[in-house]
């Protein structure tokens, strides 16, 4: 074979060709260092850590589960859990604000899915509406707070709303008679405590738009109106 | 230990390529090669996990390498002879053979090369095929830059003499 110089190290630089196999190559770091670590979302956590985190996770997941869950559901005792546990953190003048929202819970769920658990869903809804309705005969509305007593208006009018959304459904929704006599209740005492009283005319005029609306049964709307004077 | 076990893992991954290629070259088998480049990286890691300050682990490695090819032949018994045509019977599996597609210049260059004398091998490949600067050949042969050149001279011109003659002969 015949080749120059610079032929001969152009051959030499095509031996570089010879590689080994890869499986070899593999098998061989293996057999000499061990398994390589595998790939973890988390490499430089411990099992431990692993472990909570995974439980973590399950937790954030039981959680979203248990949110979602409506009264009958399996998970739902877990919610009621949490909610009792949130009651006992609400003071005591919030709490037919928050007994209102509970019942107004109630209403979505039976509005996401009016088929699903109905009776047990009514009959937490009523279990709320009755316990707002005790709180709320409690109230003295002449000497409350008027942002309690504007939470409770604005849950009030939350509720016709979605007792009209789940009443278009076909569900019908009964039991907040309780309820509007506690509101009723409330009203009078207003109307009989700015009677009582030397009016301007601009409350003058609020007092007669509370009768009126108290008349037709409307009587958040009667409170509603009773708040924009304060 | 483990960050011992990744730095020899990223030498291993640098080197096995050309310390296997160096072996090959030395006893033209692949299985041999593997034998003895498993046994040089089995040895590095014995030593480099005890002393992980070695300078330099590639020729630490061509150094473990060089010692088993020539130990291999001295337990063996056998002289280092390669002709072109046992190359290509004791080639590589056919899946290196077909991926190197060696034509018969290269066989021929291979056993020629196997054949030289061994500072002449390791010159060639160290500087050919693994590409390593006259310095760093230089302190892998513990030679002046400029005695490494004479001898690179002198190995090329031993290697074109053989393929030239046309024939292998016993180094």
């Amino acid at each position: 074979m015949k080749l120059t110089e610079k032929e001969l190290i152009g051959k030499l630089y095509e031996l570089r060709q010879i590689t080994p196999q890869n499986n070899w190559v593999n098998f061989t770091k293996t057999q000499i260092l061990g398994e390589e670590p595998k790939f973890t979302l988390f490499p430089y956590l411990k099992p431990a850590f692993a472990g909570f985190i995974a439980v973590f996770v399950l937790f954030i997941g039981l959680y979203g589960v248990v949110k979602n869950s409506i009264p009958g559901d399996l998970l739902y005792s877990l919610r009621r859990i949490a909610h009792e546990g949130q009651a006992v953190f609400v003071p005591e003048s919030e709490k037919t604000a928050f007994q209102l929202k509970l019942a107004n819970d109630r209403l979505e769920d039976l509005a996401k899915a009016p088929a699903k658990n109905l009776a047990p869903t009514i009959s937490e809804f009523k279990a709320n509406i009755s316990e707002a309705a005790k709180n709320l005969a409690k109230i003295d509305a002449t000497t409350s707070d008027p942002v309690v007593i504007k939470k409770i208006v604005e849950e009030t009018k939350k509720l016709e709303e979605n007792k009209q959304k789940v009443e278009s459904l076909g569900v019908v929704i009964d039991g907040t008679e309780q309820l509007d006599n506690a509101l009723k209740q409330i009203v009078d005492n207003l109307v009989l405590d700015l009677e009582g009283r030397t009016l301007n005319e601009n409350t003058q005029t609020i007092l007669a738009g509370m009768k009126e609306l108290a008349n037709e049964g409307k009587y958040s709307d009667a409170l509603e109106l009773y708040l924009t004077n304060q | 230990m483990a960050n011992h076990r990744k730095e020899f893992g990223k030498i291993y991954d640098q080197c096995i390529n050309k310390i296997y290629r160096f072996i090959f070259l030395k006893v033209n088998s692949e299985e041999i090669a593997q034998d003895l480049c498993s046994e040089t990286f089995l040895r590095g890691w014995e030593s480099y996990k005890n002393n992980s300050k070695i300078d330099n682990p590639s020729a630490f490695l061509y150094r473990i390498a060089r010692n088993l090819v020539t130990d291999y032949y001295r337990e063996k018994g056998r002289t280092q002879f390669v002709s072109p045509e046992t190359v290509a019977i004791a080639d590589p599996s056919q899946e290196i053979e077909e991926k190197i597609a060696f034509n018969s210049d290269l066989d021929q260059i291979k056993a020629v090369l196997a054949n030289l004398k061994e500072e002449y091998q390791n010159v060639i490949i160290w500087r050919y095929l693994d590409d390593l600067p006259i310095p760093e050949v230089a302190k892998m042969m513990d030679k002046t830059e400029e005695a490494t050149r004479v001898t690179l001279h002198r190995a090329l011109k031993a290697l074109k003499n053989e393929l030239n003659q046309g024939e292998v002969k016993e180094v």
